[in-house]
């Protein structure tokens, strides 16, 4: 639905954005991560042709995209980083003339129905200067869908709301995930990514992975599983480390950490190998890296010589 | 050119400055203010007695060309093709305002970004701001024109007076040259202000449209040249070339990512 190849950009020499290629596919979540100035906000301008790349290509719905695609843009809606409303206009009337100039068929109407959707009906003819962030959210999310587009771009749409207003915008998008629309979504907030993307990309100038959560995590840290037992687990470290399947296992906060090839195929038979050997087993877990311990990872493998922060 | 997406673009423009009080106080006061100076002056040359109205007082050249009326005559002549020239200015103070903060508000309220994500062309959008600037203001002093037409009735102007205030040639001065440099300063006040951050900075260099248009007003005081209909005609055609190039540079010069990525 969206595909980028090679995009490059660079403002007055500084480069921005280096050789991106990614797809984003039909009803897919895609959370686009990465440290403040790593090129978000230009991966989405330069994917509604607002800016023109210093090279490569785009293509929306498989149609090239460029800063002359007007037409184009009917299959996208997008929230900015920043709102940007007519603040002395009311909040239908700022959508209404979104609505008309999207083409919109009786845009009053379908200005009310998703005001009232969005829990803002009854401000609907308030000037949107008197709206607080959550409400001006609310509405910039109910613009971008004043057309009912097939495919999202939202710039961190929970940036600085308070935990329920942002937990209100992530339902909405959970909401519009699970209405088949394509969405990118660029963020800061590692767990809105882990819990509404299907995968995430992670961007520091040059994409550094793109993968669903779980697989960076085998890819980088491996599956591990967790073994308690009531008493020491000292003496059942050898025999784990002798089990087919086990890459390596070791001792970590008093428990068996173990690194395994693949978690249900060797997990039963590690169980049954401790338990035979009267191992009095406790619990089982599979150990999870946080998405916050994997970004950190990668943002660092990434940085160039001499960068900082 | 798409047409909805102009009159949105202009729905937008005209709510938008209905809620400036600034240009409220102005749609308010201008009309007023420009149909008050000439009602109120000829009112008060009515006053003069015959005997003390004298073309002796008007520049010479245009003495000449007056010559042969009875002085009062003169006198209200004059004074009428001099007010007919400031229903020139009249109209620019509202576009040039507007015009000058539709941009820079605009990319100011973040409210730019968004609006260009939409399908809307630069050619249509400016054309949708550049309409919604000019027609208030020409409108306005229209009404303010019609106003002193018939205010001149009522106090009985000198019948040359009254051709001269309502005629083709103050037709043309008012129904064309108006609107055209009309449009002239609110395409420079749009050039200026999708160029320049500020907006008071975007009126003030647009405001520079008006200096030529002093130019002429003081040259018929002086009797320096008088606006004859052809003059008016070759002016208004001037007009038309320039404001067609105008709106061309007006979109060639609307930088999107430039405004998008360099103003902070």
């Amino acid at each position: 639905m969206i595909r980028a190849e090679n995009l490059t950009k660079r403002y007055d020499g500084i480069l921005a954005l280096d050789g991106l290629t990614f797809e984003v596919h039909e009803g897919e979540l895609l959370a686009l991560l990465g440290p403040n100035g790593a090129g978000k906000t230009t991966t989405l301008r330069l994917l509604l042709g607002l800016i023109s790349p210093t090279s490569g290509r785009i293509w929306i719905a498989g149609e090239p995209m460029t800063p002359g695609s007007h037409g184009l843009r009917r299959r996208i809606g997008y929230l900015p980083e920043t709102p940007g409303f007519w603040e002395r206009l009311p909040a239908w009337k700022n959508l209404e003339i979104y609505a008309r100039l999207y083409g919109v068929p009786a845009p009053r109407s379908r200005v009310m129905a998703l005001l009232e959707q969005f829990g803002l009906a009854d401000r609907a003819h308030d000037p949107v200067a008197t709206f607080s962030r959550g409400m001006r959210q609310r509405l910039a999310l109910a613009r971008a869908l004043i057309h009912d587009p097939p495919i999202l771009l939202l710039d961190e749409p929970t940036a600085g709301l308070d935990p329920e207003a942002a937990l209100e915008v992530r339902e909405r998008l959970r909401a519009l995930k699970g209405q088949g629309r394509t969405i990118l979504l660029c963020t800061h907030d590692l767990e809105e990514a882990e819990r509404l993307g299907d995968r995430v990309a992670i961007l520091r100038t040059r994409l550094l992975a793109l993968d669903t959560p779980d697989r960076l995590r085998a890819q980088r840290f491996g599956v591990v599983v967790a073994i308690e037992l009531d008493g020491d687990p000292e003496p059942y470290l050898p025999r784990v480390q002798g089990q087919p399947g086990v890459i390596q296992a070791a001792l970590r906060n008093g428990r068996l950490e173990i690194q395994v090839t693949d978690l249900r195929a060797v997990t039963p038979n590690l169980v049954r190998s401790l338990v035979e050997a009267g191992a009095p087993i406790l619990s089982v877990t599979p150990v999870k890296a946080s998405l916050e311990e994997l970004y950190l990872q990668i943002i660092r493998e990434g940085r160039g010589p001499g960068e900082s922060g | 050119m798409n047409l909805h997406r102009i009159a949105a673009v202009i729905d937008k423009e005209i709510h938008d400055a209905l809620r400036n009080r600034y240009i409220v106080m102005l749609m308010v006061l201008l009309p007023i203010v420009f149909a008050a100076i000439p009602i109120l002056s000829l009112t008060s040359i009515r006053q003069i007695p015959p005997s003390r109205g004298s073309s002796g007082e008007l520049p010479p050249a245009l003495a000449r060309r007056l010559a042969g009326l009875p002085p009062q005559a003169q006198l209200e002549v004059f004074l009428v093709s001099q007010f007919t020239l400031l229903f020139w200015i009249a109209p620019l103070a509202i576009p040039m305002t507007i015009a000058a903060y539709s941009v820079v508000g605009e990319k100011r309220e973040k409210a730019l970004e968004p609006l260009l994500a939409t399908p809307v062309t630069t050619g249509e959008l400016l054309t949708g701001k550049a309409l919604a600037a000019a027609c208030p203001g020409i409108a306005l002093s229209w009404a303010a024109y019609l106003l002193v037409v018939a205010a001149a009735h009522g106090i009985r102007l000198s019948p040359p007076a009254l051709e001269t205030l309502w005629g083709p040639t103050a037709w043309v001065q008012i129904f064309a040259l108006g609107p055209l440099i009309t449009l002239l300063a609110t395409l420079t006040g749009l050039i200026v202000s999708s160029r320049v951050n500020d907006p008071r900075l975007a009126e003030q260099i647009g405001m520079v449209v008006i200096l030529p248009l002093l130019g002429l007003i003081l040259a018929q005081s002086f009797g320096i040249l008088w606006l004859s209909g052809a003059l008016l005609g070759v002016i208004a055609l001037f007009l038309v070339g320039v404001d067609a190039l105008l709106a061309a540079l007006a979109v060639a010069l609307f930088e999107r990512e430039t405004i998008l990525t360099r103003w902070r």
